[in-house]
């Protein structure tokens, strides 16, 4: 199985390869007043309004370095059966990696603060923890974005 | 402090270069880039090999082609002076039958057209893989690939040669040109019949 390579902080994390629809250069995203910080705002991607999320804000509480590794992982999100688009900005999001997904053990550290940490494997260069996308957005977040109100 | 990246590699001076700051210009300009419209972007969604038999501007389907070079000595076969066979051509080592076109578009030209010594300089020899199997052909110019949107595609009017109208599915218009483009999967099969 593939996946894409991110770094959050000095580690790094993989989301597998099939989750992931585009891998964008970093944009200056619209942003969105009174949204959690880790909502990065929304941009323009071919004429769709989509929302983007800030990986190293959601996880470390920093905004992600400017830099030309940093870039906008697309993935499609799983809200209520239905797939809505969504942008993640990783730093260091330019590698990948080929690994059986049955070589990923538990990382025996459960932290309820981030449900989408899944397990771990090792490679010559350290640990890589498989990040579940699906399980990426507090609830909170998650109906901010994709939950509006109906208006009749 | 180590770098855990081989010192000197590739991989580390692509890293080296990814890792530089971005700045407002730059940032603008992937913004745009990334919201401009499907409009501007997906339109152009088929590709044409274009080239030139005689007169005539035509078409293959870009996946058929496998490569353009120069064109070069045809070994005939003997006994084979008919039919669409022009003989044997080395490319790259590998021994290719090289087709005549012209015979399928303007009949009563022979196999070995007289043209191949007016214009020496923009022929080419096309290398075309279908199928597994690879064959030949001369182009007297030849373009390239054209990327275009489909939707500008004319069909073929009734009134058209019909010789060239039978393996012209649609026409594209190119430049002051009008392409015409192929079927190659019958274009090679009527081809192959000739062969015999």
């Amino acid at each position: 199985m593939l996946f894409l390579l991110f770094q959050l902080g000095e580690d790094r994390y993989a989301i597998e390869a099939a989750k992931v629809a585009a891998v964008l250069p970093l944009v200056v995203p619209k942003a969105i007043p009174g949204a959690p910080a880790a909502v990065a705002g929304a941009f323009d991607y071919h004429g769709t309004l989509v929302p983007l999320i800030d990986l190293s804000q959601l996880a470390l509480g920093r905004s992600a370095q400017p830099r030309r590794s940093t870039r906008i992982i697309m993935v499609e999100y799983l809200v209520d059966g239905d797939t809505k688009p969504l942008g993640l900005i990783a730093e260091n999001a330019s590698e990948t990696l080929v690994r059986d997904p049955a070589e990923f053990v538990p990382s025996g550290v459960r932290s309820d603060g981030a449900p989408y940490l899944g397990p771990i494997v090792s490679d010559s260069r350290g640990i890589v923890q498989w990040v579940q996308t699906d399980h990426l957005l507090p609830d909170g977040v998650r109906d901010l974005l994709f939950k509006q109100p109906v208006v009749s | 402090m180590t770098d855990p990246r081989p010192t000197g590699s590739v991989a580390s001076l692509v890293a080296e270069l990814l890792d530089r700051a971005l700045d407002d210009a730059e940032l603008r300009e992937a913004t745009k880039h990334v919201a401009r419209t499907a409009a501007s972007r997906e339109l152009l969604t088929r590709s044409t090999f274009i080239f030139r038999l005689g007169p005539e501007w035509l078409g293959l389907p870009s996946s058929v082609i496998g490569e353009v070079v120069e064109t070069r000595a045809i070994h005939t076969l003997p006994h084979r002076r008919e039919g669409a066979m022009r003989g044997l051509v080395n490319v790259r080592g590998q021994l290719t039958i090289c087709l005549a076109l012209e015979p399928l578009f303007q009949p009563g030209t022979p196999a070995t057209p007289g043209g191949a010594r007016q214009n020496p300089v923009s022929r080419r020899l096309v290398v075309v893989a279908m199928q597994g199997q690879r064959l030949a052909f001369e182009a007297d110019e030849v373009h390239g690939s054209h990327r275009f949107d489909p939707d500008i595609l004319r069909s073929v009017p009734a009134t058209i040669a019909k010789s060239v109208a039978s393996f012209t599915t649609e026409l594209l218009p190119w430049d002051d040109h009008t392409v015409g483009l192929l079927d190659a999967e019958l274009l090679f099969h009527a081809l192959g019949r000739r062969l015999g």
